[in-house]
């Protein structure tokens, strides 16, 4: 099936022509089951979060218009569903490591923190961004594989070809450092 | 909040970030294009060989020249003209015998063969006892990134007495300006001699409880023995505590909340600084095998972090 690009098939979801589902599945179906799995460690469930991501594309758009960032937008929508079904689903193995995870993002923001309303959480996520952009590449591409991807530190290492402890004591370090940075930055 | 809505905020970051970090499919591992030297399995009963042929050739030219085989007529004329044109037995031994070597410590009083096959210097050069206090931080040489200094991951573990460490730490401790300079390091140590011994009457399978169950004590106190080896030779190092949060049914577990863990396979990882002096003439024990990560900044881990 040849693929067409982002602005066309966010015109047939605008348009409500059921294609625009075949189309994305087409285009990006693999690398959004890919992320899944990487959270789920279940080929079963990543495709059923495939299969709801679409659904949830259906409904966002619109109002959303995604035309140039189409793809990040399908990451963010698999990433929260499948990290749902993590900690809803008590059969997946991968429940008790997004309850570690938690922890450790817990460690740079103090969970005492109320962050209520959709507009602070933004703050702190740009902030985060801001963080993270002026770090390191290879700084960078390790925090987010280990949380925005929720990849392990042993994957992360065998990877990149780092070892394990190095992981993470960089994870440490950099946790350290955007707390530091927050508090700097008066969002703490 | 708690850490799930933390999570979901890291989900909110920028679009650049998604992408430029994502793994596609059909992306495969990034394998450090460091080449790592591995050491050459080292053969003590070559060294032994070698000094019997060196022996044989002596004793055979040595009666040669007795029973003058080949005709040779030669008729001294004064004693500085034998001492300078025919060699002594000894002297020629002391030109095939390998160079001593720095002596190593080994758990039995059996003499061993040279511990490294790094290049060593003269012992009396080596400056092995400076502490820790008098190390200049600008002295410290780190890796420029992390991938320079790790020996890849499809290197099979260090046999026992083996070294591995990546060709770009081999490269600088070498360089003359470089030996008295700090290199930030991390030694995974592995093997267990209590281990390896049992293993080698049980196998092919022995359930790791049995083990760990059988050898905790012994595993523990090995450990400290080369630990304190290591540092009673003046090697700044250090034990790396695990970041682990999950009990490894494979490791042994020591020190207060069970910081450090001993892998009964895997072994354990020590940190610190050592002189390019020190990593040229690194004394093994021979009972263990032992890799060496250059560290970056990064990922060095110094001991007020512990």
């Amino acid at each position: 099936m040849p693929t067409i690009d982002d602005n066309s098939i966010v015109d047939l979801y605008l348009q409500r022509d059921e294609s625009a589902i075949t189309q994305t599945s087409g285009k990006y179906g693999a690398r959004l089951r890919h992320i899944s799995y990487g959270i789920t460690s279940s080929h079963e469930t990543s495709e059923e979060c495939e299969n709801d991501t679409y659904m949830e594309a259906w409904k966002r758009i619109p109002p959303h218009e995604p035309r140039t960032y189409l793809l990040p937008f399908l990451i963010r929508i698999i990433r929260s569903i499948s990290i749902n079904r993590c900690v809803s689903d008590s059969r997946l193995k991968r429940k008790a490591e997004i309850s570690e995870l938690s922890a450790e993002m817990e460690q740079c923001i103090p969970s005492s923190l109320s962050v209520e309303k959709e507009l602070e959480a933004k703050l702190l996520a740009e902030a985060i961004s801001r963080f993270l952009h002026n770090q390191s590449e290879e700084k960078c591409t390790v925090f987010m594989r280990r949380y925005f991807y929720l990849d392990t530190a042993a994957s992360i290492a065998k990877r990149y070809g780092y070892k394990e402890s190095a992981v993470r004591m960089m994870l440490l370090r950099m946790r350290n450092d955007l707390r530091a940075y927050l508090e700097k930055e008066e969002i703490l | 909040m708690n850490g799930k809505d933390l999570l979901d905020i890291m989900g909110q970051v920028d679009d650049d970030l998604i992408l430029k970090t994502e793994v596609k499919p059909e992306d495969k591992a990034v394998i450090s294009p460091v080449p790592a030297r591995k050491a050459p399995v080292r053969r003590p009963w070559i060294g032994v060989v070698a000094g019997l042929c060196a022996a044989a050739v002596v004793c055979i030219g040595f009666a040669a020249w007795k029973t003058n085989w080949f005709g040779l007529v030669h008729e001294p004329t004064n004693t500085m003209d034998i001492s300078t044109t025919e060699p002594t037995p000894e002297s020629t031994m002391m030109t095939t015998t390998p160079p001593e070597s720095t002596a190593a410590w080994t758990p039995t009083p059996t003499p061993t063969p040279a511990p490294t096959e790094v290049t060593t210097l003269p012992e009396e050069s080596t400056d092995l006892t400076r502490p820790h206090q008098s190390i200049d931080p600008d002295q410290v040489l780190y890796a420029p990134d992390i991938k320079t200094g790790n020996v890849p991951d499809d290197f099979e573990s260090p046999a026992t007495d083996e070294i591995q460490m990546p060709a770009s730490l081999e490269e600088e401790f070498s360089k003359p300006e470089n030996r008295d300079k700090y290199f930030a390091v991390s030694i995974n140590i592995s093997h267990f001699a209590c281990v390896d011994e049992y293993l080698s009457g049980h196998k092919p399978y022995i359930p790791q409880e049995e083990l760990i169950e059988k050898f905790a004590d012994e595993i523990r106190t090995e450990a400290h023995e080369e630990i304190d080896r290591l540092t009673g030779l003046g090697y700044d190092i250090y034990l790396l505590p695990s970041y682990e949060n999950e009990k490894d049914p494979y490791c042994v577990f020591d020190g207060h909340e069970d910081q450090y863990r001993y892998h009964i396979y895997h072994g354990y990882t020590v940190s610190g600084y050592m002189t390019g002096e020190q990593l040229a003439s690194f004394r093994t024990n021979s009972a263990y095998g032992y890799r060496f990560t250059w560290d970056s900044k990064e990922t060095h881990i110094d001991k007020s972090e512990i």
